[in-house]
């Protein structure tokens, strides 16, 4: 009895402390602040991004974060910090079209004060096995580095640029220029963030010399989900070029019309020496 | 005779069917059994409600007939004409409808469960609400049919058209079904959301959808979004569609939503609405504070106020619609973490603002009035009255039959999932300024590619490109140009043709390829067109029509040697067996024959090659091969190819190339590469005739050196090259060569070669290039989708030639 005596005050007292260390409650008004941006505004409730709602108080203040005056009504996008009474009830709404800093524990606040009428119930989609998206678990946002490497084959002309083209350019063949790295391998640098789905191929200045695949047939796109660390790498092999026939050896036309002419040298100086 | 009456007699014959059923004697269930209306002209008859199941109706002319209600189960309507006829509520289960037409006809909420639809027409076809659960409907077209509602739940849609079909919700949108609830609804604390997530793809339910999406043979259209609002923005950047005041969004599933603001992440597939939002379908409507539609993943999020209590404000909550079950909302079920979560745009400007658009789901997005920043970032908004942006991962929507060009700004005024039409803006320093037209077209197996460039300038050229891909290892692509000299579209001065059609077919470990290319020179009649009168040397006809054909094949890339130091040794051969032909040869025209040799004119030439390459990419040496700093990187590479000749010569051409690279730190890279070509013209003995001997006098300087040119020429470069690229914001590239060539080069004897307005030169094996040059490059994104690239060269005082001529300056966008 004495042990219990004991430890239950030192237990109130305990998650007094934590309640408190939880929660930043004024310490005249016993209020809670949190900061958030918002969702709606609407029949008494005020909904936060996270998707909950909240009591409003219905003489609730409504005021500009910053100079304090009065506002007009909370829309979708604003940034707010939120006063809560001990009930749970929004007394005060401070509006904000710039991020506010973080204050409050949100989630504590969410899990005390949100209003919803269904009791939680778990989703099975969010289990970890059921991920199947390739940037299903990357934390998106964030600016990163992609090196890309492509291996040409060795026909590849010598004064050609090699390209890389992207559904984010709208598949422009011209939009990423690679840099020479060595006899057959090109490079480019380019900032993603991350979270995002890319898909790729490689050129020669036009979707006409695009790369196929090594079986001769075109190569679908190359897909890459840009990951959140803060650089990422990528190479392929390019097997062969679309303009480039199989085992070329006839005179394909540069420019149009194109003089015919089935000797090597297209630009013999005049006069020309003339098989008889 | 009789083929005239007999339409009438059938006439007739269905008189006395309606004349029976309207003195109630149709046949009862029973009879029907043995009811024979085959090929029976029933036009204008009324089968409401009529018995007529097992009936055989084959061929029968039932186009505009009411047959509402009425019992057709088992009946066969084999070739039957329903075109326009109203089947309601009628019960076909098990009926056999194969190859019947049944083009506009009303189906809404009949039943067709088990019914063989195989092949038929159902064009434009009403739907609604019909249970064709387990029916075949194979080959069937659905062409713009209404398949709101429909249960497809093990229907066989093997082959069915579904192009424009309306897509289908399963069962009844039930938003606005009152149930009853407690008087006072418990405030129950909101689950708590787990990290950010995405869910995955339902694979529990097969909906009607997902038939749909799985098996439509064409190209099905994207689920499409229709978006009006007050502002409507797009961020380019971040492929980011924002919408604020009055927003209404209407899906192509039947969903209508209004709200106060609107977010779509249009490459993760995904849409907020919020703010007062109003979801609504024919079936009922919902209040609530935001709606978030996972395209990808089938889930809708709904924070509703629900309106189950006797609370007039309503009280929130969490529900989740999966497969589009809006009828079984899951309430309560944890969401994602992100779900209503607004993107950050911080300053950043929209590229485009305008007041509506249509988005396809992972395809484009069509803005309607609006403006958007021609400089990119500057806030330079130009007016425009649509404004197309595809984003899909079909390269072939962006496949281009345009020539390069200096500067190239695209309007994409028009398009869809499957289409552009684009207008671009061009300066190259050729041409200048001028227009051209693209019109792009494109499948999941076939494309096809239009333009006109330039537009402006008399010197046209009309580009059609069409691939097809029958199966997954055959493909065939066709090019055409035609080159025309007019002014706007008036009588050409000049007209010009080349067309090459490519089949490649994929084999076990190589792949064959057939070429064809003819061209025509002139697609005029023979003669001069001046564009000035009496100026006969003005544009006159060349009667040349060369053609061309060559059967090849290609194995794949085989390994040689094991790896050493991360390298092997890699093969592969190739062979070629075609013709050269030039027909147009006449006594007025001997000079058309491909070649003469012997006083003999040879319009055919057939060849034959042989080729190997022989590679071996980074070969790594140096203290740590896992550390690009650490290590150098020979890559080397060598060819061969013989070509023989009917006209007895062959070519040979052999390259050999070896680099050696080495990355400095994370932005730097150097390498060194020497390149060995070889073209060699071989005639035998009659080398000498073929190549005489011959000592060129240019500004009256001899060049004896000459003389030993018989054919055979070598060109050896040693390059050096440098580059700098800081995370792709800002590249620096430095190229020195040195071309020790054979025969050397003799200034203003051999031509130059024009390099392409881009700075490329198209001509591999060139005779009399300068002797050393130096290529600067600096490449700088402006933005996040622009860059500018600038280069020049410089000669060395080869024949007083110092710079090229201009800078080479490129805007990438």
């Amino acid at each position: 009895m004495n042990v219990a005596l004991r430890v239950i005050p030192a237990a109130l007292l305990g998650l007094t402390i934590l309640a408190s260390s939880l929660f930043p409650v004024s310490a005249q008004t016993g209020t809670i602040a949190v900061t958030a941006q918002l969702l709606d505004y609407q029949n008494g409730y005020v909904f936060l991004t996270t998707g909950d709602g909240f009591r409003v108080l219905p003489a609730v203040a409504i005021v500009d974060y910053k100079s304090g005056k009065l506002a007009g009504p909370p829309a979708p996008r604003q940034y707010a910090r939120l006063t809560f009474d001990q009930t749970g009830t929004v007394l005060k709404i401070e509006l904000s079209k710039a991020k506010l800093p973080p204050e409050g524990d949100l989630d504590a606040i969410r899990r005390r004060f949100a209003v919803a009428l269904s009791t939680p119930v778990p989703n099975p989609d969010l289990g970890p096995t059921r991920v199947t998206s390739p940037c299903a678990n990357v934390r998106p946002g964030k600016s990163v580095s992609l090196n890309v490497t492509v291996q040409v084959p060795p026909s590849t002309p010598l004064t050609d640029t090699v390209y890389m083209t992207t559904d984010q350019s709208g598949w422009n063949a011209q939009a990423y220029r690679m840099d020479r790295r060595d006899a057959l391998h090109y490079r480019v640098q380019l900032k993603l963030l991350s979270g995002t789905v890319l898909h790729l191929l490689f050129d020669r200045g036009s979707m006409q010399s695009v790369q196929l695949g090594e079986n001769g047939i075109e190569q679908d796109p190359y897909t890459i989900c840009i990951g959140d660390e803060d650089a990422q790498t990528f190479t392929k092999t390019v097997y062969h070029w679309a303009d480039q026939q199989a085992g070329a050896s006839l005179p394909i036309p540069q420019t149009f019309p194109t003089p015919y002419n089935p000797a090597p040298f297209p630009n013999l100086p005049t006069p020309q020496p003339r098989p008889t | 005779m009789r083929s005239l009456l007999y339409p009438s007699a059938r006439n007739l014959r269905a008189a006395v069917c309606v004349a029976l059923f309207l003195a109630g004697t149709l046949p009862s269930a029973a009879g029907a059994q043995t009811t024979n209306y085959q090929g029976a002209d029933l036009r204008g008859a009324h089968f409401q409600k009529a018995r007529l199941a097992k009936a055989d109706l084959q061929n029968a002319d039932l186009r505009g007939v009411d047959l509402r209600g009425a019992d057709l189960r088992g009946a066969n309507l084999q070739n039957a004409n329903l075109q326009g006829a109203n089947l309601q509520g009628a019960i076909l289960s098990g009926a056999n409808l194969q190859h019947s037409n049944a083009q506009d006809a009303i189906f809404t909420d009949a039943n067709l469960q088990g019914a063989n639809l195989e092949s038929g027409l159902f064009y434009g076809a009403n739907l609604y609400g019909v249970n064709l659960q387990d029916a075949d409907l194979r080959g069937a077209n659905l062409q713009g049919a209404n398949l709101l509602r429909t249960n497809l739940r093990g229907a066989n849609l093997l082959g069915a058209n579904l192009q424009g079909v309306k897509r289908s919700i399963p069962v009844v949108l039930a938003f606005a079904t009152p149930r009853p609830g407690p008087t006072q609804a418990p405030a129950t604390p909101a689950p708590a959301t787990p990290a950010p997530a995405m869910p995955a793809p339902a694979t529990h339910t097969m909906s009607a959808e997902t038939i749909l999406g799985a098996l439509a043979p064409a190209t099905p259209a994207p689920a499409t979004i229709r978006l009006n609002a007050s502002r409507v923005e797009f961020y380019y950047d971040r492929f980011l569609v924002e919408a604020d005041g009055n927003v209404r969004v209407r899906t192509s599933d039947g969903l209508v939503a209004t709200g106060d603001t609107f977010s779509m992440d249009l490459k993760l597939n995904r849409f907020l609405l919020a703010g007062h939002v109003h979801v609504s379908d024919a079936a009922g409507s919902q209040d609530g504070a935001a709606i978030a539609d996972f395209l990808d993943f089938s889930r809708i999020y709904l924070v509703p106020l629900t309106r189950e209590s006797q609370n007039a404000t309503g009280i929130p909550d969490r529900w989740t619609f999966a497969d589009g079950d809006f009828a079984h909302p899951l309430k309560g079920r944890e969401m994602p973490g992100d779900t209503f979560y607004f993107p950050d745009l911080g300053q950043a400007k929209p590229y485009l603002v305008g007041t509506s658009a249509v988005i396809g789901s992972k395809s484009f997005v069509r803005f309607g009035g609006g403006r958007f920043d021609a400089a990119e970032g500057a806030g330079v908004y130009i007016p425009v009255p649509t404004y197309y942006i595809n984003f899909s991962a079909d390269q072939h929507l962006g496949d281009n039959s345009l020539a390069g060009a200096n500067y190239d700004a695209t309007w994409e005024f028009a398009g869809n999932a499957h289409s552009i039409s684009a207008l671009h803006f061009r300066y190259d320093t050729i041409n200048k300024s001028y227009l051209s037209f693209e019109q792009h077209l494109s499948g999941p197996k076939a494309y096809a590619v239009f333009s006109v460039n330039p537009m402006t300038r008399p010197s046209k050229f009309w580009d059609l490109l069409l691939s097809d891909r029958p199966s997954d290892k055959t493909q065939v692509r066709t090019f055409t140009q035609l080159h025309t000299f007019q002014y706007g579209l008036s009588s050409p001065l000049e007209s010009q043709q080349v067309t090459t059609l490519q089949l490649t077919q994929a084999l076990h470990g190589s792949y064959l390829q057939g070429n064809y290319q003819f061209e025509n020179f002139s697609l005029l009649p023979l003669g001069c067109y001046p564009m000035t009168p009496g100026n006969t040397s003005d544009h006159c006809t060349v009667p040349f029509h060369p053609s061309n054909a060559q059967i090849s094949l290609q194995t794949f890339d085989r390994p040689l040697t094991p790896y050493f130091h991360g390298a092997r040794v890699y093969e592969h051969l190739s062979f070629g067996f075609g013709f050269q032909h030039e027909a147009f040869i006449s006594e007025a025209n001997p000079a058309a024959a491909l070649q003469t040799l012997g006083g003999v004119p040879y319009t055919t030439i057939w060849q034959h090659t042989l080729g190997l390459e022989v590679f071996m990419p980074d070969l790594k040496f140096g203290p740590d091969l896992n550390v690009p700093t650490k290590y150098y990187a020979i890559n080397a590479s060598f060819q061969k190819q013989r070509q023989w000749n009917s006209l007895p010569h062959y070519i040979d051409t052999t390259q050999s190339r070896i680099s050696l690279s080495k990355t400095l730190d994370s932005h730097w890279l150097s390498y060194l590469d020497y390149n060995v070509q070889n073209v060699a013209d071989i005639y035998g003995p009659l080398q000498s005739t073929i190549y005489p001997p011959f000592t060129p006098v240019v500004n009256g300087v001899t060049y004896p050196g000459y003389e030993a040119f018989h054919g055979i020429a070598t060109f050896r470069t040693l390059s050096f090259g440098l580059n700098y690229s800081n995370g792709g914001n800002f590249t620096f590239n430095l190229l020195a060569r040195k071309h020790t060539d054979f025969p050397a080069p003799i200034p203003f004897f051999f031509q130059f070669a024009t390099p392409d307005v881009l700075g490329n030169f198209n001509v591999q094996y060139f005779l009399g290039q300068p002797p050393y040059d130096v290529t600067a490059e600096v490449r700088m994104r402006i933005n996040p989708h622009m860059s500018i690239d600038i280069q020049r060269s410089y000669f060395f005082n080869y024949s007083n030639l110092r710079w090229s001529p201009h800078f080479v300056f490129q805007v990438m966008q």
